[in-house]
């Protein structure tokens, strides 16, 4: 009998539809039948109409000689899309145990960017040996958030808790703002190119496969994302933290009733989850420019990611990561000469209306 | 945070005499403001407006929109096209935008209802909304893109064109029409049964539809005027700006600057919204004139930008910590309670007094 | 070992409790009887901390807990048994027991884990089970052994019986009489008047918030006012 990875309550509170009591959830409803229905034929259309709309240079694109476009995109989406996983973990598993929607997410990150940025500029260090500080920095300033401010206002409605986080979001954005200028900053991996030996085995960098090419900052950050995800996983799983987590997500009055702390747990879990994207702001600084805006585009796919997972779902997130990630890439390439966010938001809208539970979340 | 008791005073109501005052009074705000203080006079009211806009739907439909801007936006383009591109008065422009509006008002409030798409999904879904229209629309070539469209400059001032002298009074005015037609419009369709609807359907859906309330009409409905009175904003904002741009019309940022007011001032409330741009745009300015010129221990703020958007994030944790609903939203309440209080006493001294007379 | 005097608390704005005031010495089973919105909920999650005062006192062992956390009063010994369980459904039976022993030491988990396990072999059977897929009468087994993994020693129960077929009410009676014979002390909220009265050493009717009788377990099942308002004669 496997646990489920599940971090969300078997009933969440913000289910579209009122959770049916049925036993085992394989009992056909004429309703969940017409969604399958509806499903299929949404699907369907979609599927013709992009195939319609692609034009004859973009089919070559994709399957003739120029399939190494398709290839680029493909490993370039999975490289990013682990990154997504980790920032999407963090959201989720605060959803997941404090049903709060952390509109600072990106904003968190772009902290963890910049405190990475000012450790290797002024002290030198290795980039990614700033994951270690990030990451306890991180953790520190989600414990406060929700020690502080978070946990006075658990009571209170969604959309307050939201319109705090996005107030704390525009707080640090500008703070970052003022202290650093909205010049856009870089760090520079110096062994980016050359080689590194790996277990005997010389890789050369950027690495070449199947006629694609990964850059080495993007490979770290992707084993780097999942390594991470892969600990956290662990921690929920198999430490007693995370059954206490697990069982505050599921029932905190009867976590409270057993003697756990709730409030206690809540500002563990939101630092944490802030941890997550303290680590993310350090793999990602080496090959991306860093401005204080550029977490904005981590917290809006971290929103699609965790939605098309399903909120609160931990293993969700990453699968959402990665599939996102793909979506991202593949999607500026069908559909050329509009943003790649268009496709994920496509894949976002359809979501929502089709099955807001996201992939792994229980039926409609 | 909720008006519940209507005033049936004979002939105007409350809020329609304070209306009057305000517009009244307000006309004689460009003799003493000119220049910069005329332009944040100007803000003010329109964005007082915008968030009354948005506070139909988020406020007393309980609709909570995140992506405000879509409706907006479609304001702002529709008249930035007609004109721009065709040459047509940006009065037409200004229907078209707020049919428009209303149109893609319907078709949220339509799906979201549909599929369910409650809380947290429903605030999502509005945020994509916009979002995706953001997208389209830097790609859009018919409306330049990214580039954005420029008001055509014209050698006379006119209404019908909506262009006035750089430091004409008459973008006051403008934005001033704007916010009465606006605060009369929500005055009126809140006070009649479809507003005490919509309020029912807020509170407590499932009891309103057994009442016979239609839920979904009343969502529409509210959506639809909120989406409208939001698009005309776009077009006013469009021609007194003279520029509109994708980010400008679709971005998260437009959609922040409607509902900050609103949340701050009180949500649900009337006058929330106003009492809310009032205190940011002033506070606002307050910080600009203050990075410009720091004390001398916080020299290093000079001429940095930021400081102003930290303070509105750092308001708006301290209005959701204590003071939930929203500076106005509060000060009403209070009032509220207090009258109640003197009711009851009425009512109890009334009662004992009749309880006297029974004794004797 | 409990006391309870003048006790007022609500939710909302609503007072539910009057003035309640009971007291319960070691080793008894108490009951708390009472109709439906009597307050018999909200009087045991007053005294774990779930539901504030707004005035009266709280005393256990000669200390005051009126104000303290949920959490803090499980470590002081009493351990509620919540009307609806409040089990962890998407957690397994074994992790359900072990959060139960959240504040025991932990070199004395194992030891209480087989008595628990003894009590209820069936929890021993389905370890690995999902909380959630368990049966009325295997969940309320669960949420009891869950309460006794924290070792209390004042055992509160809001309706054990609630929804269950007739011979598992007779288990959770049993096992309500065994934990006693383990030195445990119970205060125990029944709709099923009859049977808890049997099983009780004194009981306090509950009605509008106050307490309206009270007397031995049997006194009261011979009270003539009883029988007509709760035992259905």
């Amino acid at each position: 009998m496997d646990n489920s990875p599940n971090v969300a309550a078997a009933g969440a509170a913000d289910d579209p539809e009122t959770v049916e009591i049925t036993d085992s959830g394989a009992s056909l409803m004429t309703d969940a039948e017409r969604r399958e229905r509806q499903i299929r034929r949404v699907v369907g259309v979609i599927v013709a109409v992009t195939v319609l709309s692609l034009n004859f240079e973009q089919i070559q694109l994709l399957t003739g000689p120029n399939r190494s476009v398709l290839i680029q995109a493909t490993v370039t989406g999975i490289l990013i899309g682990g990154v997504y996983g980790l920032v999407s973990m963090g959201l989720t598993l605060i959803y997941g145990v404090l049903h709060i929607i952390n509109f600072a997410q990106g904003a968190l990150m772009t902290v963890g960017m910049y405190s990475a940025f000012s450790l290797v500029s002024r002290f030198g260090f290795d980039p990614y040996a700033t994951v270690v500080f990030t990451v306890a920095f991180l953790f520190v300033i989600g414990a406060i958030v929700q020690g502080l401010l978070l946990n006075r206002i658990m009571k209170e409605s969604l959309e307050k808790q939201l319109l705090l986080t996005l107030g704390l979001s525009v707080f640090l954005e500008n703070v970052l703002l003022l202290l650093f200028s909205p010049t856009p900053r870089a760090v520079q991996l110096p062994y980016a190119r050359g080689s590194t030996s790996v277990f005997g085995i010389t890789v050369e960098w950027p690495f070449q496969v199947f006629g694609a090419v990964a850059s080495l900052p993007r490979t770290i950050a992707f084993f780097g994302a999942m390594a991470l995800a892969g600990l956290l996983f662990l921690l929920l799983q198999r430490t007693s933290l995370g059954v206490r987590i697990r069982s505050v997500a599921d029932n905190p009055r009867g976590a409270a009733l057993v003697g756990i702390d709730v409030q206690r747990t809540y500002i563990l879990v939101f630092g944490l989850g802030a941890a997550c994207v303290g680590a993310a702001g350090a793999l990602v600084l080496p090959f991306l420019s860093l401005e204080p805006t550029t977490g904005e585009s981590f917290n809006v796919i971290a929103f699609v990611v965790v939605v098309l997972g399903g909120m609160g779902n931990v293993v969700g997130a990453i699968l959402g990561g990665l599939i996102i990630g793909l979506t991202q890439q593949i999607g500026g390439i069908i559909f050329t000469g509009q943003s790649n966010l268009l496709g994920v938001f496509v894949v976002f809208v359809l979501v929502l209306f089709l099955r807001p539970n996201g992939l792994l979340g229980r039926a409609h | 945070m909720q008006e519940t008791l209507q005033r049936r005073l004979s002939g105007i109501d409350v809020n329609s005499r304070a209306i009057i005052l305000i517009g009244l009074a307000a006309l004689f705000v460009p003799q003493f403001a000119a220049g910069s203080n005329l332009d944040v006079a100007t803000r003010i009211v329109l964005f007082a407006a915008l968030s009354s806009a948005w506070n139909i739907m988020a406020g007393y439909a309980g609709l909570f929109s995140f992506g405000h801007a879509a409706f907006f936006g479609i304001g702002a383009y529709a008249t930035a096209y007609l004109l721009a591109v065709q040459g047509i008065s940006p009065v037409v422009g200004l229907v078209v935008g707020a049919i428009g509006g209303a149109l893609f008002g319907l078709l949220l409030g339509y799906l979201t209802f549909r599929y369910k798409l409650r809380g947290a999904y429903f605030v999502l879904t509005t945020f994509a909304f916009a979002e995706m229209l953001y997208l389209i629309a830097m790609k859009f070539s018919p409306i330049n893109g990214a580039v954005g469209l420029r008001v055509p400059i014209r050698r006379e001032e006119s209404w019908w064109w909506m262009q006035f002298a750089p430091n004409s009074p008459n973008y006051f005015y403008l934005m001033l029409i704007y916010l009465l037609i606006t605060l009369v419009a929500i005055n009126m369709l809140m006070r009649s049964r479809t507003g005490q609807y919509i309020v029912a359907v807020r509170d407590d859906e499932d009891a309103a539809s057994a009442l016979g309330i239609n839920p979904l009409r009343s969502r529409l409905i509210a959506v639809a005027w909120s989406g409208a009175l939001t698009a005309a904003g776009g077009t006013f904002y469009f021609q007194y700006l003279f520029f509109i741009e994708p980010p400008l019309a679709f971005g998260p940022n437009i959609s922040v600057e409607i509902l900050l007011p609103g949340v701050i001032g009180g949500m649900g409330t009337f006058w929330g919204p106003l009492v809310g741009s009032g205190l940011l745009i002033i506070l606002g300015e307050l910080t600009t004139s203050f990075v410009r010129q720091p004390p001398e221990f916080l020299s290093f703020l000079q001429g940095r930008s930021g400081l102003d958007l930290a303070l509105y994030g750092a308001l708006l944790i301290g209005i959701i910590m204590f003071l939930p609903r929203g500076v106005y939203g509060t000060l009403a309440h209070r009032w509220e309670v207090r009258r109640e209080r003197q009711v009851h006493r009425a009512e109890a001294s009334s009662r004992d007094g009749m309880k006297e007379q029974r004794d004797d | 070992m409990l006391k309870v005097d003048g006790l007022k608390a609500g939710y909302g704005g609503l007072t539910i409790l009057q003035g309640l005031t009971l007291e319960i010495a070691q080793g008894e089973i108490v009951a708390l009887i009472g109709a439906n919105g009597a307050g018999k909920t909200t009087a045991l999650n007053t005294i774990s901390g779930v539901v504030s005062r707004t005035s009266g006192t709280i005393e256990f062992e000669g200390e005051s807990i009126a104000d303290l956390q949920p959490h803090q009063i499980v470590r002081r010994g009493i351990v509620q048994v919540p009307e609806g369980r409040e089990l962890f459904g998407s957690l397994s039976v074994a992790e359900n027991l072990r959060m139960g022993a959240t504040t025991l030491p932990r070199d004395q988990f194992d030891a209480t884990l087989a008595e628990v396990h003894e009590i209820f072999p069936v929890l021993a059977e389905r370890s690995n089970q999902f909380a959630s897929t368990m049966s009325g009468g295997q969940q309320q087994m669960l949420a009891i052994g869950r309460a006794l993994m924290a070792r209390p020693t004042l055992l509160l129960m809001d309706e054990p019986s609630l929804g269950l077929a007739p011979k598992l009410v007779m288990q959770v009676f049993e096992t309500v009489e065994r934990v006693r014979r383990a030195g445990l002390t119970v205060l125990i909220v029944e709709q099923n008047a009859a049977r808890t009265l049997e099983i009780s050493d004194r009981a306090y009717v509950l009605e509008s918030g106050e307490v309206a009788l009270t007397g031995t377990g049997k006194d009261l099942l011979d009270d003539e006012r009883v029988q007509r308002a709760y035992l259905g004669m």
